[in-house]
C-alpha cells in the first residue's frame, strides 16, 4: 500500500493513517510535536497541524522520513512540484559532486576539458599552465568551488577563466553574460583591474561600488534595477561592508542576471559567532547561480573556520556534517577520527595549488647560498636585551619547576 | 464543595448576585488590570461558590476522570475536586485545618463575580470539611469579589491567581509537575516574558518549563496516558535531563560526536521515553543515575554521543519494541472486576506489566551499548595520552632548556626517548601484524 501526501488549502494530509499507525517510530514522529499530526475523518487521514515556516521544508522532511523507513509514498499533484524542484536541485548537486571529484582527481581527460581549454585559449591573452586550467575547469564545472591556493598561484586568473567559460560556453549553466560580483578588501580592487586586463588583453567594465559616494551607488542600483541587463557592467567590485549594507539590492540584482559571486580573501567570512559580514555573505549566497571562495588561509585557527565557507558554497547541503563546536573540538585533538570525515567531505570542493606546484623542484631545483651579515649596532642592542631577558625568565621558570617537583616528591 | 445542586448554575449565580448586593464586611486593595483597586469583601455561603477548574492541576484531574467515566455532573465534579485538594497534600491540609478550627479564616480568598474561587480553593475545601465534621449545614467563606465573571476575563484572572500564588508564603507551593502545568496554561494568554514576571522567574526558566511540559505531554501521549499527570510522581529529573540535553544539541553546544538530524532526535526521544517508563515501573530496573549518565545526558560517555553505538542500540531497541498498541486504559477499566478502580491505578498496573515484559530485552541491549561506549572511549585513550605527551614536550622545547645543567635532566630525557622508541616499535609491529 502507498501513503498519499496531499496539499489542500495550504494544509498537508496523509492517508491512509493506518500505514503510519503500523510503524511505531513513524507514528511517534508524525503524531509528535515536530509535525503535530492529528487523526481526522474517523481516523483514516492525518492532518499535519504544525505550522512550518516553510512548507516545502515540511514536505522534504516527510520525504526523508518515508525514505528512512522505506515506506512507499506518493506526493499528489499539489505537493509534487515542491518535491520535484528539490529533487532536481539534489540531482544537480549529486552530478556536481561527481564531476568535481573526477576533475580534480585527474580522471577526466574529457571532451569537456578539451572544449574548456579551447574556449580559454580563444578568449584569453594570458597563457594558463595546466594546473590553472584544471582548477578553472573544476570551478566552472562544479559551479560552486573554493580555491585555497598560495599567493601567486593565479587565483584571480582561474576565476576569470571560469567566468570566461560561462560567458562563452554554448550550453553553459549560466546565462551567456553572467554578472561577476567580487567582494574583497579595497586593496584588491586594483589587482582585479590589472588581472582582467592581463587575462583579456584590454581593460574590463568593472564597476566599483565601495569607496564611492552613496548617491553614486544609489544611481548605479537604480539604473541597473530599472534598465536591467543592458545597464550591467561586466563585473562589480565591492567591500564586505558594502555587501552587508546593500544586501537587499544585491539580492534584487541577482534576479536581473545570473550572478557569479566571488568572495576574495574569504577568511573574512569565517566568523561563526554573529559575524555580520559572514551573515551577509550567507544570506546572499542562495541568490547567486555560482559561488566562489578565494583564500590562501582557509582555516588558520582550525576546522571551525571552514564552517561558514562551506555553508556559503552549498547553503542547502550539509557538507560539513558537524556544528562549529564539534569542529573546534576536533581541531584540539589531532587523533580525532572525525577529521577524516571533514577532509573527505570538503576535498572535492576545493583546489589548492601550492608553491611546489608552481615551481616543481625537478624543473627548478632549490640551491641554497649563505652569507653572513653582521648586525647593525641598534639590532645588536635589541637582540642582546631580548636574549638576556629570555634567559632570566627561563632560569626562573626552571628553578620554580625543580622546586615544585622536589616538594611534591617529598 | 457543597455547591447547592438544587440550583441550576444560572440560579446559583443569581442568588450570589443578590448576596453581593448586601453590605460588605470590609474592603481590600489589590492590584487588578494593572492598577490598585479597592474591592469589597463578603462573607458568602460556600454553596454559592465553585472551585476553579482553570487551575491546571484541578483541571487535569477532572479531565482524567471525564476520560474514564464520560461527562460528570456538577455535583460529582465538585466532590472530586474537594477530594483531590485534600489528597494532594494531606499533611499540610491537616495542619491548616487545625489553624482554621482554632482561629477561623483570617485572610479572605478571591472570587469572581460568578462565584469561581480564584484564590483560596484549598481553604474553601477545608472550611467545608470543618462544617461537615461538625455536622453544620452551612459553611461560610470570606472573599474579595472581583468585578468580572471568569469567562469574560480569563487572562486577567489567571494573572491575579498566579501573582497571588507566588506572593503568599502560606500557600502550598507548586509541586514539581504543577509548575509546568501552570506555565502551559498561562502560555495560552501570555508571552513567556509576562509569565516570567508574574512567576518572579527569568524568561529562560519559563522557556525551560514549557519545554519540559511539552516532553511530559508527549511522553504521556506515547504511553497512552494523556492527561494522567499523577503517573509522573518522582519522575521529574529524567525529563529535566532530557530537555537539557536536547536543548544543548539544538544550540549546537553539546558534546555529541556527530550531528543528528531532527528525525534522529525523535528516535532518541522515543527510546528515552521507553527507558523512563521502564526505570520507574520495574523493581529491578536500571538505576536512574545510570540512565542520567549513559543515556539521557549530554556527555561523551552517552550512548547517543557515538553515532554507530547509537544506531546499533536504536535498531536493537526498535526490533525489541515494535509492538503497536497496548490495550487502552478505557478498555482495561471496562474489563476490570472492580468498576471503581481509577484510571491512574489501571495505568500503573499496565506500566508494571509492560516493564516486566521489557525487562530482559532492555537489560541486554543496555549492557551491550554501555560496553560499546566504554570500548570506544578506551580506544581513544592512548591517542589522547600521546597527544598530551607531545603537547608537554612542545612546552618544554619552547622554554629552551638546551645547554642548561639540571640534575638528572639528561637521564630523564634519555628514559623518555627510550620509551618513545618502544612505543614506536610497538606501533610498527602492530601495523605489520
Amino acid at each position: 500500500m502507498t501513503l498519499r501526501v496531499e496539499l489542500i488549502d495550504g494544509s498537508i494530509y496523509l492517508s491512509p493513517a493506518s500505514l503510519i499507525e503500523a510503524n511505531r517510530r513513524l507514528k511517534f514522529q508524525i503524531l509528535g510535536s515536530r509535525f503535530g499530526g492529528e487523526k481526522i475523518d474517523g481516523c483514516t487521514k492525518i492532518l499535519l497541524s504544525k505550522q512550518w515556516e516553510n512548507q516545502s521544508d515540511c514536505l522534504l522532511a516527510l520525504r526523508e522520513l518515508f525514505e528512512k523507513h522505506k515506506l512507499a509514498y506518493d506526493f499528489d499533484d499539489s505537493a509534487n512540484p515542491t518535491v520535484q524542484e528539490y529533487l532536481s536541485e539534489r540531482e544537480d548537486y549529486e552530478q556536481r559532486v561527481h564531476l568535481a571529484q573526477n576533475v580534480w582527481s585527474g580522471t577526466i581527460e574529457s571532451e569537456e576539458f578539451i572544449e574548456f581549454v579551447s574556449v580559454i585559449e580563444a578568449n584569453f591573452s594570458r597563457r594558463l599552465y595546466r594546473l590553472q586550467l584544471l582548477a578553472g575547469f573544476h570551478m566552472a564545472w562544479s559551479l560552486h568551488a573554493c580555491n585555497f591556493s598560495v599567493p601567486g598561484a593565479g587565483k584571480s586568473s582561474i576565476v576569470l577563466a571560469s567566468y570566461s567559460y560561462h560567458k562563452s560556453a554554448s550550453n553553459g549553466v549560466l546565462k551567456s553574460s553572467p554578472l561577476l560580483i567580487i567582494v574583497g578588501p579595497l586593496s584588491s580592487f586594483a589587482s582585479w583591474d590589472n588581472e582582467w586586463e592581463g587575462c583579456f588583453g584590454s581593460p574590463g567594465n568593472l564597476k566599483r561600488i565601495s569607496g564611492v559616494s552613496k548617491s553614486e551607488r544609489d544611481e548605479f542600483f537604480e539604473n541597473v534595477l530599472v534598465r536591467g541587463v543592458s545597464a550591467l557592467p561586466e563585473a562589480i567590485l565591492m567591500h564586505y561592508q558594502t555587501m552587508m549594507t546593500e544586501l537587499e539590492r544585491l539580492k534584487s540584482l541577482c534576479l536581473v542576471s545570473d550572478v557569479m559571486l566571488v568572495i576574495d580573501e574569504a577568511h573574512y567570512i569565517k566568523n561563526t559567532d554573529d559575524g555580520m559580514w559572514a551573515q551577509a555573505a550567507l544570506d546572499l549566497a542562495p541568490f547567486a547561480k555560482s559561488r566562489v571562495l578565494l583564500t590562501g588561509t582557509p582555516a588558520p585557527n582550525g576546522y571551525r573556520d571552514l564552517y561558514n565557507l562551506f555553508k556559503f558554497l552549498w547553503p542547502k547541503e550539509n557538507i560539513i556534517k558537524y556544528h562549529p563546536g564539534q569542529l573546534e573540538e576536533m581541531s584540539r585533538f589531532q587523533f580525532d577520527e572525525r577529521r577524516q570525515d571533514v577532509q573527505e567531505a570538503i576535498s572535492r570542493w576545493y583546489v589548492r595549488i601550492s608553491k611546489k606546484h608552481i615551481l616543481p623542484q625537478e624543473d627548478y631545483p632549490i640551491r641554497e647560498y649563505r652569507e653572513i651579515v653582521p648586525l647593525s649596532s641598534a639590532h645588536e642592542e635589541i637582540y642582546l636585551k631580548i636574549k638576556n631577558w629570555e634567559r632570566k625568565v627561563c632560569t626562573r621558570q626552571m628553578m620554580q619547576t625543580i622546586a615544585h617537583r622536589s616538594l611534591s616528591q617529598k | 464543595m457543597q455547591t447547592d445542586i438544587s440550583l441550576s448554575a444560572e440560579a446559583r449565580k443569581d442568588k450570589l448576585l443578590k448576596e453581593l448586593e448586601k453590605k460588605p464586611i470590609g474592603t481590600k486593595e489589590l492590584r487588578y488590570k494593572g492598577q490598585m483597586v479597592s474591592l469589597d469583601i463578603h462573607r458568602l455561603d460556600l454553596k454559592l461558590l465553585v472551585f476553579n477548574e482553570l487551575n491546571g492541576r484541578i483541571g487535569s484531574h477532572i479531565q482524567t476522570h471525564v476520560r474514564q467515566y464520560g461527562q460528570i455532573s456538577e455535583e460529582v465534579r465538585q466532590v472530586l475536586i474537594q477530594r483531590f485538594l485534600w489528597d494532594s497534600n494531606e499533611a499540610r491540609n491537616k495542619k491548616t485545618l487545625k489553624n482554621l478550627e482554632a482561629k477561623g479564616q483570617l485572610e479572605p480568598g478571591i472570587i469572581t463575580r460568578d462565584g469561581v474561587i480564584i484564590d483560596g480553593n484549598r481553604r474553601a475545601m477545608l472550611l467545608n470539611k470543618l462544617a461537615s465534621n461538625a455536622n453544620e449545614s452551612e459553611a461560610y467563606f470570606k472573599a474579595i469579589v472581583l468585578p468580572d465573571v471568569l469567562e469574560s476575563n480569563k487572562k486577567e484572572i489567571l494573572r491575579l491567581e498566579t501573582e497571588y500564588q507566588i506572593g503568599a508564603d502560606e500557600k502550598v507551593q507548586y509541586g514539581p509537575i504543577e509548575k509546568y502545568l501552570k506555565c502551559r496554561d498561562m502560555s495560552a494568554y501570555f508571552t513567556t516574558a509576562e509569565i516570567a514576571e508574574m512567576m518572579a522567574l527569568k524568561t529562560p526558566e519559563i522557556e525551560k518549563y514549557l519545554g519540559i511540559m511539552e516532553l511530559i505531554d508527549d511522553y504521556l501521549k506515547t504511553i497512552g496516558c494523556e492527561g494522567l499527570y499523577t503517573r509522573l510522581e518522582k519522575t521529574e529529573d529524567l525529563f529535566i535531563n532530557l530537555y537539557n540535553a536536547l536543548r544543548m544539541w539544538e544550540k549546537g553546544t553539546g558534546k555529541l560526536k556527530w550531528n543528528p538530524s531532527a528525525s534522529d532526535k525523535d528516535d532518541y526521544r522515543l527510546v528515552c521515553f521507553d527507558y523512563i517508563r521502564y526505570t520507574y515501573n520495574h523493581k529491578n530496573s536500571i538505576n536512574p543515575k545510570d540512565i542520567r549518565e549513559s543515556l539521557i545526558c549530554n556527555s561523551q560517555n552517552g550512548i547517543f554521543s557515538h553515532e554507530r553505538v547509537w544506531e546499533n542500540f536504536r535498531d536493537q531497541h526498535f526490533e525489541d519494541f515494535d509492538e503497536q498498541s497496548e490495550e487502552s486504559l478505557e478498555m482495561l477499566a471496562k474489563e476490570s472486576v472492580d468498576q471503581n478502580v481509577g484510571l491512574d491505578k489501571i495505568a500503573k498496573r499496565r506500566d508494571f506489566d509492560w516493564a516486566e515484559k521489557a525487562h530482559s530485552r532492555i537489560q541486554k541491549n543496555w549492557g551491550k551499548a554501555r560496553e560499546n561506549v566504554a570500548n570506544r572511549i578506551n580506544a581513544q585513550e592512548p591517542a589522547k595520552l600521546l597527544q598530551q605527551v607531545e603537547d608537554k614536550l612542545e612546552t618544554l622545547l619552547e622554554l629552551d632548556y638546551s645547554g642548561k645543567v639540571l640534575p638528572g635532566f639528561l637521564e630523564q630525557a634519555n628514559r623518555i626517548r627510550k620509551k618513545a622508541e618502544e612505543l614506536r616499535n610497538n606501533a610498527r609491529e602492530g601495523m605489520s601484524a
